[in-house]
């Protein structure tokens, strides 16, 4: 039991997935489900990374675009895209991306902190990056990449959006 | 006493019935102003006043009970027709009933409610020496209680708290027409028999067996569950008259056994003295969650009701009659109709008579009319009248800002009204309907009404139109001035209202639970203000759209009419597209640019508007298909998401699809917005 303790501090549960040709991982303990594309309501008037909202059984659920939330090139859905359905302080939000691989266990020793320069996605949305067969995998700082700057830009939205 | 034991338990019990208990004294004082001979009235207040009293002492809130039992002694009085009730007396009692109520709400604050009562005590105890009647006690000296424990018992009780039981002296009266009455009391063991022990009654077992016992029946039971699970059980069984749940605390056992059982028989005797007392109902308490989750759930049986009937037309097209798409047919239609019983009664379950928020307005008015130095006759009618629990906590604030402008603005003083020819005293009703889908409250005043010209003069030096714009206005449109943000009507700022917040506030707070209000005044013959209120805000009727390919709902009540408009009608006045309509202009927009959704851009030779109205202005939006009326389930768009103008929320639709709530309010004030944004550049 205590042995079994040891273990799982030292080492971090990730669900992996890809976004743009590169890995990243996130926190299994905040992902909720992982879902094929479906169709997605459109809200006006939000942030462009806010796809809309889907019909979880019943619930309404936001999706954001991580693509656009990290801007990146935007790119045709294919059979192999997902939304991963995550709950972050209590707030549940679906992600798209491009396809989901595997749940892994990465010891903590091979994560480092974010390093100060990153091509590609802002060092402010990593929470550090991890080795894992001759891999580099990008570990996304959640509560991050769902709200910092959402309310500026949720403000922007009003500002710019809408009625022309 | 109360630091030998923790009381907190029952902290929550005690202030729920003594809000209660409050609001009944409070109910019934103002009745009795009204009607000082009235011995029922007295008796009310009385038996609440016992009430607090009882539960305060239990508590250890000895200011409160010590004030309670003064009011009592003044009651008692009353009651046997040695003093006389006076509008002082009446001044007195619900300076006591505010004091109690200060308690309360400091006791609810976690502080000992302690209050310095001196003063009103001291007033108390000189109208008691004026009436020159010895003070009669009103609590009988303790009758030896039946439920003594011996020493065997208390340590039954003792080891069962040491394992974390608690014991409750429970105190049953069966129905008077209750025919088997051992039959009763066999029930009643049986089922608390599931939730704990019975350690001890009163009658013993083997006389009440044998029937050899009144109506009362009392015991020991010592339970892992709390109070209200008990009183459930009990509850939950017929020709039951009354039931005592009192916890039994050991530490303190004699003194607390027995000052239950006082208690227990006061209660008794009270409910002799007054038949009229309310039979505790075969009713359950129920968190408010529950109703919603239970909402909820229904709300998603809805949206399969509407799939299954769509599955349904679909077959039906595909194969014709045949036998099965027919059994189906009867399936679907079937839980159609259980499915909307279903939803019918749970929302009944959520429903709360107005009388909730009507009951505290008789007092309000009084005082108000009194500091005001104004005769008014409160007339409310409709108490009964049921709402949805989310609709009734958003009403009371509007309400409130109409009676008081009423008071204060709209009746005259005394002398003003016979001056004018009118009866002395002002009238105020407050009246509640139930109308088809809606629910109607009209306030209404005899006073003065209210002069369009001078709301025009007051909007004009408030800044808030131009000169202009008030030469245009007709009398209906300068009467909607008063709900515009920063107006006014009071010539002078009284203490009341006229602090330069007032009917905006109304009207906005009334919008927000998708309601409306109108304004009909005759100038020297008084005011009417007409709020409609939907029933509910968890589902509403609306009216389904398609815009491209996006779905959108009109919540039916904002829609006025649906209009069929060819190209060659529409005008363009100043870049804005309008259109006439009997001999009215009316203002178009396209639903998609509203919104931000880039639009096809074509305009097809015809297509239908919707025309909404909101604060007695309509606007037409175009769309590009109707699909038709439905009843839909509002669900929020979530945290994350939040509040976006012009969007109330979202539905689930047969289909599986989401669609999007219109919130009409914002979108035409986006719209207009825009017009005048256009307009001025």
């Amino acid at each position: 039991m205590a042995a079994q303790k040891n273990k799982s501090s030292s080492e971090q549960q990730l669900v992996v997935f890809h976004l743009a040709g590169e890995t990243y991982g996130i926190d299994i303990s905040s992902v909720h489900e992982i879902i094929r594309m479906q169709t997605i309501t459109e809200v006006p008037r939000t942030p462009d990374f806010v796809e809309g909202v889907i019909n979880l059984r019943g619930r309404i659920v936001p999706v954001i675009d991580l693509r656009k939330r990290f801007g990146l090139r935007l790119e045709e859905q294919t059979a192999n895209s997902r939304i991963i359905v995550v709950e972050v302080n209590g707030v549940t939000v679906g992600m798209t991306v491009d396809a989901v691989s595997e749940v892994l266990r990465l010891p903590e020793a091979n994560i480092e902190p974010p390093p100060a320069m990153f091509s590609g996605v802002d060092v402010s949305y990593l929470k550090g990056v991890g080795k894992w067969q001759e891999k580099l995998i990008i570990l996304l700082n959640l509560d991050k990449v769902l709200y910092a700057d959402q309310q500026r830009a949720l403000k922007d939205s009003f500002k710019t959006g809408g009625l022309a | 006493m109360t630091s030998q034991f923790d009381m907190t338990q029952y902290l929550g019990v005690f202030l729920d019935e003594a809000e209660e208990q409050l609001r009944e004294m409070d109910q019934a004082i103002i009745l009795l102003e009204q009607d000082p001979g009235d011995i029922n009235l007295l008796n009310r207040i009385f038996r609440a006043a016992h009430t607090i009293k009882g539960a305060a002492a239990t508590m250890g809130f000895e200011s409160m009970a010590s004030l309670t039992h003064d009011m009592e002694n003044i009651l008692d009085k009353l009651r046997r027709k040695e003093m006389t009730v006076t509008r002082e007396v009446v001044n007195v009692l619900l300076a006591c009933l505010d004091h109690l109520q200060a308690m309360k709400t400091e006791i609810a604050a976690g502080k000992d409610g302690r209050g310095n009562i001196l003063s009103l005590s001291g007033k108390l105890q000189q109208m008691l020496a004026a009436g020159d009647v010895p003070v009669q006690q009103t609590v009988q000296p303790a009758e030896k209680s039946g439920l003594d424990l011996n020493e065997i018992e208390e340590n039954v009780v003792r080891a069962a708290q040491v394992k974390g039981y608690r014991t409750y002296h429970v105190a049953v009266t069966l129905d008077r027409g209750c025919i088997m009455k051992a039959a009763r009391a066999y029930i009643i063991f049986n089922n608390l028999k599931d939730a704990g022990e019975i350690i001890k009654t009163v009658p013993s077992t083997e006389d009440i067996e044998a029937e050899r016992f009144d109506y009362h029946i009392q015991m020991l039971l010592v339970t892992k569950e709390d109070m209200d699970i008990i009183k459930n059980i009990l509850n939950a069984i017929s020709e039951i008259e009354s039931i005592k749940v009192i916890p039994v605390e050991l530490e303190d056992n004699g003194p607390a056994m027995e000052q239950a059982v006082v208690q227990e028989q006061q209660v008794e005797q009270k409910a002799e003295l007054a038949l009229s007392e309310k039979k505790l109902g075969q009713t359950v308490r129920v968190d408010v969650q529950r109703l919603e989750n239970l909402m909820n759930l229904v709300g998603e049986l809805v949206i399969d009701r509407g799939r299954l009937a769509q599955v349904g037309a679909y077959l039906r097209n595909r194969l014709g009659s045949e036998e099965l798409v027919e059994t189906l047919d009867e399936v679907s239609v079937h839980i159609g109709r259980i499915t909307s019983d279903l939803q019918e009664e749970i929302m009944k379950a959520r429903m709360f008579p107005i009388e909730q928020v009507f009951n505290r307005f008789p007092r309000m008015v009084r005082d108000l009319a009194q500091k005001a130095g104004k005769e008014v006759e409160f007339i409310v009618e409709g108490r009964e009248t049921e709402l949805d629990r989310t609709v009734i906590e958003e009403i009371g604030d509007p309400l409130i800002h109409l009676l008081r402008n009423a008071i204060d603005h709209g009746i005259e003083t005394s002398e003003e009204r016979l001056k004018a020819g009118k009866p002395r005293v002002g009238m105020v009703k407050l009246m509640a309907i139930h109308q088809e889908n809606q629910i109607v409250i009209t306030v209404e005043d005899d006073g003065r009404g209210i002069n369009p010209e001078s709301v025009k003069k007051k909007a004009l030096a408030n800044g808030l139109i131009s000169r202009e714009t008030a030469a245009g206005l007709n009398e209906r449109e300068a009467l909607d001035l008063i709900f515009l943000p920063g107006f006014s009507t009071a010539q002078v700022v009284s203490s009341v209202s006229g602090r330069g917040v007032g009917m905006d506030i109304v009207r906005s707070h009334i919008e927000r639970i998708n309601g409306t209000v109108e304004i009909d005044t005759e100038v020297g013959r008084g005011t009417l203000f007409t709020i409609k209120l939907p029933l509910t805000l968890a589902i509403s009727r609306s009216l389904l759209v398609y815009v491209g390919e996006r779905v959108f709902a009109f919540p039916l009540a904002n829609v006025v009419e649906i209009l069929e408009i060819a190209r060659e009608s529409l005008q363009r006045v100043q870049r804005r597209y309008v259109t006439l309509v009997r001999g009215e202009v009316l203002p178009l927009f396209r639903l998609d640019k509203v919104l931000g959704f880039r639009g096809t851009g074509e305009t097809p030779e015809k297509f239908p508007v919707v025309v909404v109205s909101f604060s007695d202005r309509r606007l037409g939006f175009i769309v590009d298909t109707l699909i038709g009326e439905q009843e839909i389930v509002i669900k929020s768009l979530g945290d994350y998401i939040g509040q976006i103008p012009g969007l109330a929320g979202a539905t689930i639709m047969g289909d599986g699809r989401v669609a999007l709530i219109l919130d009409v309010r914002g979108l035409v004030g986006k719209a207009a917005g825009k017009a005048n944004n256009e307009l001025a550049s």
